[in-house]
């Protein structure tokens, strides 16, 4: 049986349901449960019903310019409660996919996958001997460096070919 | 990895990048606690970053290069894997998910990893700490270590997203609300309290892009928890706790900040363990509200 279409269609729609997983978002019907629902959207701009309303319309270079898909923190919240079994996380998540593309990456997330990258952990400038002295007090081993000679690797391989 | 009724259960603890360095208390707790359960637990060293949401954004292919590596690690241990932060958790199952599945994408991890000799054949399992209690330890095993219980502190459990929602990775059944940490603080002595944002995050994942949304987010908590009239919360995760301390930290909560504990070291006190081998002295908001209820003789 073919499904009575419940939303409007855009080039934008079409072109987000033709990537793996994206098919899902036709189902929604900018409802706002996911918004009522989201700890994130109590008392600050994000708003994933506005999100999902300018991806139906179409309005494909004002959501990939937004920093509000990449609030979504897939906690999943959203997803317990959508009537309709969309998958926020994962439409935003290809919503990031898409914005990567075109080069539009916060800074945050750059500078933080940089640091995995270059230093194998993310904490490397926070450890101190303080910390050090705290967790041998503890029993605990004070050596915590991890291998960078690997995620270097998997940096070279995956992303500095592409910049 | 399945092992004989008679045997210890072993784990290899990945430690993460947060616990060590924010929280090397809830770490020593975790070893402790479980060895008193008869579970082993040592850290698995020379590790890397499980890549966590920054790279799974980015580039899958790299995030899975990540979890492999740790995945393989253990597998090299001939042990499993245990995480005591919802984020690493999250990830490492859904690494090894992925991995599992595609074999193609396995492959060229695999050859990435043949450099250091590591190979990931899909046999470790990755436990977080909650999972441990659940299904190794099991309730009736956790009731009896109990030695000093607490007398009825109302206490509020929070359940980082990351531990337990509902996504097919974590094994959860869709929309089904978590129990375990109640649970346990029900079997230790406590009264568990139900509160509003219950079931929401705490704030800490947004940090990096808005700081001011993530301090809101976990004041939210905060305030829905004291509305409650809980004496303190039990954390089981590394991020949710030093996010849900430090926002208490902003100036107008500071008269009365409500104390965030880790799990193990809300147990360790009822089973005897002492205070300064559970790291009690370096938690930012004081516990000793939480300790004063418990009963029986204390060293």
């Amino acid at each position: 049986m073919v499904r009575t279409r419940l939303t409007p269609s855009s080039s934008f729609i079409q072109e987000l349901a033709s990537m793996p997983g994206g098919e899902i978002i036709e189902k929604c019907v900018a409802c706002g449960v996911c918004t009522a629902s989201c700890p994130i959207a109590s008392g600050s701009q994000y708003n994933p019903r506005q999100i999902m309303q300018k991806i139906l319309v179409g309005a494909r270079q004002r959501v990939l310019e937004s920093e509000q898909p990449w609030l979504c923190k897939t906690c999943h919240l959203c997803e317990d409660t959508c009537q309709y079994g969309v998958k926020l996380s994962d439409v935003f998540k290809i919503v990031r996919k898409l914005a990567i593309k075109e080069g539009l990456v916060p800074i945050a997330f750059q500078t933080a996958a940089n640091t995995i990258l270059t230093d194998g952990w993310l904490m490397k400038d926070a450890y101190s001997d303080f910390i050090a002295d705290e967790r041998t007090e503890l029993g605990l081993g004070s050596r915590l460096s991890q291998n960078k000679r690997y995620t270097r690797d998997v940096k070279s391989k995956f992303f500095d070919t592409r910049g | 990895m399945i092992l004989g009724d008679e045997q210890v259960k072993e784990y290899v603890l990945f430690r993460g990048c947060i616990a060590p360095v924010r929280l090397p208390a809830y770490e020593a707790a975790t070893i402790l606690v479980l060895e008193k359960l008869g579970i082993e637990v040592t850290p698995l060293n020379n590790a890397n970053c499980c890549g966590a949401n920054y790279i799974e954004t980015l580039n899958e292919k790299a995030f899975l290069a990540l979890g492999g590596r740790i995945l393989a690690l253990a597998e090299s241990e001939g042990k499993d894997i245990l995480t005591i932060c919802g984020a690493c958790s999250g990830s490492l199952k859904h690494a090894k998910k992925l991995l599992d599945r595609r074999k193609r994408v396995r492959t060229e991890v695999n050859s990435l990893l043949s450099k250091e000799g590591l190979e990931y054949t899909k046999k470790v399992e990755v436990k977080h700490l909650l999972d441990v209690f659940e299904q190794d330890i099991g309730l009736d095993t956790l009731r009896s270590a109990i030695t000093n219980p607490y007398a009825g502190i109302r206490l509020a459990a929070h359940y980082g997203c990351y531990v337990t929602r509902a996504f097919d990775d974590m094994n959860n059944i869709e929309g089904e609300v978590p129990t375990i940490i109640d649970t346990i603080i029900r079997i230790a002595g406590g009264r568990p309290v139900d509160y509003p944002t219950k079931y929401r995050c705490c704030g800490a994942p947004i940090l990096a892009v808005d700081e001011n949304v993530a301090n809101k987010v976990g004041l939210d908590k905060i305030r829905s928890v004291r509305d409650a009239g809980a004496a303190g919360i039990v954390t089981a995760c590394s991020y949710c706790d030093i996010q849900l301390s430090q926002v208490q930290f902003g100036g107008r909560l500071e008269k009365s900040r409500i104390p965030v504990i880790t799990l193990p070291q809300f147990l360790g006190p009822a089973m005897g363990i002492l205070d300064d081998d559970l790291g009690m002295y370096l938690n930012r908001t004081s516990p000793s509200q939480i300790l004063r209820s418990l009963t029986g003789v204390r060293l």
